[in-house]
């Protein structure tokens, strides 16, 4: 009976996952810009990996290509968008988690992280899923950023 | 034991047995007409004593007509001393010469062996490794027979029983088996006592050789016979129905059986109050499993299962782990050796070098590794902390023990992640409950799912029979 445990528990073993990511590599996302570049989508993050294609699979494709390391968009927390797009920002919100907030704004991601953590917007990707369409507003005043309502 | 040296009773075969060593004191005495043969091992025995009690009444009251005689005056305390043995052959006179006892030889009447001991011995003191806030000091020392008077002064039963036999080709170690009738099943003993008599090694010297023959050849990291310094644990164990082993020159003291529940006794919990000692009972298991799965389950849960750590805390790891070049299982395995060297460096320098190293090792070349970004604060956390929880088990060995598997457990997470660590536990789990202490399950406490009672009943019993 033993041995047939442990024989188990080997075999078991080889079927284990081999493909682990090592914590180091990972690049965590607190902030996403989404903007539209010309016909192109441009996707930015705080932890600095870009891409743009023609729709947002291609954009985020060629982020996770170009990136240093695994970058984990589940972990984003604010999602900012160039201007009002539902199809867009519904899109996007599928590949985030339903808690992320949006709003509507072009700062530089890599800037806004502590801003929106104290001040942040209203609105979640699952609450403008179910309708909710009145998004706050990210500017730049003087060097300075405010969020309307 | 068969017969190790055969031959007739005589001088000159004894001198034979031991080969002109520079120790034996050989002597001729004349008693009248009569020349008998002293012997002694100078260092085991005292001196003065051998020529107060024994020298002189024998050219002082010896006398008679024949051999014989001198020899039935000498065995009926004509030589007055509290111990006179008679020796009929060969063995025992080299048995008794060893053991510190002089030997009278009476050329073709026999030999009586006398008691003069020296008192030279390392003196009782406090116990150096199971040390207790509150409790009694008294630790065994190398000597058998200070260790029972040691037993004897805290069980003054006259149920005490002590039974001693010679183990070891060559060592002749003298083993006492230790009970208490009435308590102890008399099968246990019987088979402790049959182990003894068949062990069939060269010497008893180190507590190794001790345990395994006691245990059998066991092919387990866990103790299957649990050592005490302490003469109090020691007594505990007997009134509870166990059975000791005592062997002459190691400064401990073996029970069996053992399992799991009374391996993570500590001779503290008899020291404080009932709740405060289960509380602490409780620690101690979480200490148990936190410091055999923390760093396996560190090396799963950051390698493959990053969605499980909360995100302020993943954050926190991948910042202090953006710049080590190595990966983690490969940091949190080479910080376990290390701790492991550091470990084994303390033991064997002086206790002074020791503290040094440890020092050097946890503080400065610790702190000097996460400042160079070899290792992050992590690993080293995690790693530190599954040390210290090794540190909370009250038994050395089962410690000893934690710490191979916590190393096998670490390296099945890293190759197969929370499922490779669940697998590590559940073999963990199928050898323990196939291991046996003398018949006696070792997870056998934890059999009928009474874990309270181990918890608080346990720490209630100790203070009803302790």
């Amino acid at each position: 009976m033993k041995r047939w445990i442990w024989a188990l528990a080997a075999l078991a073993l080889l079927w284990s996952p081999k493909s682990g990511v090592d914590v180091g590599k990972l690049r965590p996302v607190q902030v996403v810009r989404v903007a539209h570049e010309g016909a192109q989508v441009e996707i930015r993050t705080d932890v600095g990996a870009w891409g743009a294609g023609m729709d947002i699979s291609a954009a985020l494709e060629a982020l996770h290509e170009g990136a240093e390391g695994v970058v984990v968009l589940d972990t984003a927390e604010y999602l900012l968008v160039d201007r009002e797009d539902p199809a867009l920002i519904l899109e996007m919100g599928e590949r985030l988690r339903p808690s992320c907030m949006v709003c509507i704004g072009d700062a530089d991601p890599e800037t806004v992280g502590a801003y929106l953590q104290v001040h942040g917007p209203e609105t979640t990707v699952s609450l403008y899923r179910a309708g909710e369409r009145r998004l706050s507003r990210l500017e730049e005043k003087d060097g300075r950023l405010e969020l309307v309502s | 034991m068969g017969c190790r040296y055969p031959g007739a009773l005589t001088h000159e075969r004894i001198m034979e047995i031991f080969g002109g060593t520079a120790d034996l004191v050989a002597r001729e005495l004349r008693c009248g007409p009569w020349s008998i043969h002293y012997y002694a091992i100078d260092g085991l025995t005292a001196g003065g004593d051998a020529s107060d009690f024994v020298v002189h009444p024998v050219a002082e009251r010896l006398r008679g007509d024949s051999m014989e005689e001198l020899y039935e005056q000498a065995l009926a305390g004509a030589v007055y001393n509290s111990v006179a043995d008679d020796c009929p052959d060969l063995d025992a006179v080299a048995l008794k010469l060893v053991n510190g006892f002089c030997v009278l030889l009476f050329p073709g009447a026999g030999a009586v062996a006398y008691e003069v001991k020296t008192p030279e011995k390392r003196g009782i003191s406090p116990p150096q490794v199971e040390n207790t806030v509150k409790g009694p000091k008294d630790a065994f020392v190398e000597t058998s027979r200070s260790n029972t008077s040691l037993i004897r002064r805290h069980l003054r039963a006259p149920e005490l029983r002590i039974w001693e036999t010679q183990v070891g080709e060559k060592g002749l170690t003298n083993v006492s088996v230790v009970w208490l009738e009435g308590t102890a099943e008399p099968e246990l003993v019987e088979r402790m006592k049959r182990r003894m008599s068949e062990l069939t090694v060269e010497a008893l010297i180190s507590p190794a050789t001790v345990e395994e023959s006691v245990t059998g050849g066991r092919g387990t990291a866990f103790p299957l016979i649990q050592y005490t310094e302490r003469t109090d644990r020691f007594c505990q164990g007997l009134m509870e129905g166990r059975i000791g082993v005592l062997v002459d020159g190691l400064p401990q003291g073996y029970l069996a059986p053992v399992d799991l529940g009374r391996l993570m006794d500590s001779p503290e919990d008899r020291s404080i109050d009932r709740v405060s000692a289960s509380c602490i009972r409780v620690l101690r298991y979480l200490a148990l499993v936190v410091g055999l799965l923390l760093p396996g389950a560190f090396i799963a849960m950051t390698t493959f299962h990053h969605e499980m750590i909360p995100l302020p805390l993943l954050r926190s790891i991948i910042e202090s782990r953006s710049s080590v070049p190595f990966s983690t299982a490969v940091e949190v395995l080479g910080l376990l050796v290390a701790f492991e060297l550091l470990q084994e460096s303390g033991i064997h320098l002086p206790q002074a070098i020791g503290q040094s190293v440890s020092i050097i090792g946890g503080i400065v070349v610790g702190t000097a590794a996460v400042e160079a970004k070899l290792i992050s604060p992590a690993a080293l956390i995690v790693v530190s902390t599954a040390g210290v929880c090794g540190f909370v088990q009250p038994d050395r060995a089962l410690a000893e023990a934690v710490r191979v598997w916590r190393f096998l457990i670490a390296v099945l997470g890293a190759v197969g992640a929370l499922f490779g660590v669940t697998v590590g536990a559940v073999a963990l789990l199928v050898h323990l409950s196939g291991l046996e202490s003398m018949g006696r399950a070792y997870l056998m406490p934890f059999s009928d799912g009474a874990v309270p009672k181990i918890v608080y009943g346990s720490a209630k019993r100790w203070r009803a029979k302790g």
